[in-house]
């Protein structure tokens, strides 16, 4: 170990090649910054995920907490905005399980992308309209045999 | 509240590495730091499977668990002042010359003030994280909020929110939001945040206490330019977590083979396996670069003793896998569609390539700067003698990504999807270590000192 009087002194070129590996390294994060910012505004909540809640707030009114629900809806979840759809429904009603089928349980909540004949939709898969919330959410319940 | 549940946790962590690790005199600032960062991990960790098993048991109501935490917080903390008044005062002061860290530090200062306010802009827009993180990570957290509910979280129904996938990070949410009260995406944003920083925190003062401050510094500015970080870390998807433990069991490895170190590691990694699938592959990695290390350097029963002990701290977590994954979760789909055509699949030489174009494509869009430059650090500061390199950590990120590898070789999923959707997250979890890895093979920047000494002392003697 140098005593106190041995003066340490480093390499021009270490000291020059740190500095700038840490100058490339700063002017890398602020690309990525500017991108990963620029991309949050351009894909602002690009699911609708936040707006889930307050649209399935009347419906959940009417579920039990921990029921297990069917699933309705006219856009198919093959397609990207139809699996958004379905899990901004299941995120917003859980702890409630929304299954994909809506041929399994006593309750199914429909989904719709745009005004339809909801009787008849739900008709298909021998469910009633128990509500219309006007918001393309409408609530099913399995007739009775 | 949902905050408070962070600070327990980590005071719990905290104590918990304080109480694990040697009791040596020496406690640097970078010692504590590490154990800070450590401690984030291990307290999350604890928690986390705690509630779990409290949820899984039906009694995971809030006066339970807080009664449980408080209890533990309060023994493990009285163990610690205890220890703190046992030991023996610092006496070794004196520091070597040291490289000047003002530009790393500086640079990581800057950078951390980048990234926090990418991460503040991104949340805000975006609290409900990406994809997974509402489709999977934090919905299951929303089922493992209710001793009724945590059933779903396991679902055989096919929801498509991958119930076979481990529970981790889906308790620790669960339990912040069981803290607060209400299901805020203040949780899983915070959560995110504290793996992130506590990442960056402990691959800093790992290196800062094995290779000195300034190569501790440059490596946690290297590891922020990785843009992959920024953009995934307020996602709240598993892999920067994942990423904290695959890092957190290397770094105690490299701290030193004894004992204590070993198992702790052993419990990173085992929690590492209960975050992610892709764990299990991190603790078979680990455990065979520490096994053959060992057995490279002091043979069979050193190498026996060391694997041992690593694989029992990691235990625990991979008996909750094992149990979770025969008793409780679906069946996984991909070790079902592994066996579909394997033969076929591995000695296609097309395949082959396709896979090594889709990984070094991705590297070359993503990680091509942070690699280069990464690659003009090793060109500036050099190997270390071969002798004094650290055996362990670079076999073990390659046996990560060549698991990696494998595994896209042999899935029956459409390749390109998987490059586009899941590569760039598999690197994001050997990239700290990788920085990790690399920085310790380096000399230090201090090695290249010019030591003379001045005329004037010269002319007194």
């Amino acid at each position: 170990m140098p005593s106190q009087r041995q003066v340490v002194r480093y390499p021009l070129w270490l000291t020059a090649g740190i500095g700038s590996v840490v100058l490339l390294c700063v002017f890398t994060a602020f690309q990525s910054y500017r991108t990963a910012d620029a991309d949050a505004r351009a894909y602002h909540d690009p699911y609708m995920i936040n707006a889930q809640p307050e649209r399935l707030r009347d419906a959940i009114t009417y579920l039990p907490a921990n029921a297990e629900l069917g699933y309705l809806s006219d856009i198919s979840f093959e397609v990207a905005n139809g699996s958004a759809a379905y899990f901004g429904v299941m995120y917003a009603l859980a702890p409630r399980l929304v299954t994909r089928s809506a041929d399994s349980h006593e309750w199914v909540v429909g989904n719709f992308s745009r005004p339809l004949d909801y009787a008849a939709a739900g008709a298909a898969h021998r469910l009633e309209v128990v509500r219309d919330f006007g918001n393309g959410i409408v609530l099913f319940r399995r007739r009775r045999q | 509240m949902s905050i408070v549940s962070l600070v327990i946790a980590s005071l719990i962590g905290y104590c918990g590495v304080r109480l694990w690790l040697p009791a040596d005199a020496g406690r640097s600032r970078w010692k504590q730091a590490l154990h800070a960062a450590l401690g984030i991990g291990l307290g999350m960790g604890l928690t986390g499977c705690l509630y779990w098993l409290l949820v899984v048991g039906n009694i995971g109501a809030l006066p339970v668990m807080l009664g449980v935490e408080l209890v533990m917080l309060a023994a493990l903390g009285a163990l610690v002042l205890r220890q703190r008044s046992i030991a023996a005062p610092d006496s070794n002061t004196a520091t070597a010359p040291s490289f000047p860290y003002l530009l790393p530090g500086v640079g990581l200062a800057i950078m951390v003030g980048l990234f926090i306010t990418a991460f503040a802009g991104v949340v805000e827009l975006n609290p409900q994280g990406g994809w997974d993180a509402f489709s999977i990570w934090n919905l299951r957290a929303r089922f493992l909020l209710h001793t009724a509910t945590w059933k779903f979280a396991v679902t055989p129904f096919p929801v498509g929110a991958h119930m076979e996938y481990p529970l981790l990070l889906s308790s620790v949410v669960a339990r912040g939001w069981t803290y607060g009260g209400s299901p805020s995406p203040s949780v899983p944003i915070a959560t995110a945040f504290v793996f992130a920083v506590g990442l960056v925190l402990l691959l800093v003062s790992t290196l800062a206490l094995a290779r000195g401050a300034s190569a501790g510094l440059l490596a946690g500015v290297i590891l922020l330019a990785s843009p992959a970080f920024m953009t995934q870390a307020p996602s709240e998807y598993a892999d920067v977590p994942l990423a904290f433990f695959f890092l957190a069991a290397l770094a105690l490895i490299t701290q030193g083979r004894t004992s204590r170190c070993l198992s702790l590691a052993g419990v990173f990694a085992g929690f590492a396996a209960w975050t992610k699938n892709e764990g299990a592959l991190v603790v078979v990695a680990l455990a065979a670069a520490l096994i053959v290390s060992a057995w490279r350097s002091t043979g069979w029963r050193s190498a026996t003793r060391q694997g041992g002990i690593f694989l029992l701290g990691a235990l625990p977590g991979l008996l909750l896998v094992l149990w979770f994954k025969v008793a409780l979760a679906p069946p996984d789909p991909l070790a079902g569609q592994m066996t579909v055509g394997l033969g076929q699949k591995f000695f296609d030489g097309g395949r082959w390539l396709k896979v090594a174009g889709g990984f070094l494509k991705q590297a070359w869009e993503v990680h091509l700067l942070p690699l280069a430059l990464l690659a003009v650090t090793c060109g500036l500061l050099r190997l270390r003698p071969r002798q004094e390199r650290s055996p362990v950590p670079l076999p073990a990120v390659l046996l990560v990504l060549g698991g990696y590898f494998a595994i896209f070789l042999v899935t029956k999923d459409d390749l390109d999807w998987l490059f586009a959707t899941a590569l760039d997250r598999l690197y994001m979890h050997a990239w700290p270590a990788l920085v990790l890895a690399v920085f310790l093979q380096l000399r230090r920047p201090e090695d290249f000192a010019l030591v003379s000494t001045p005329a004037k002392a010269k002319k007194a003697r």
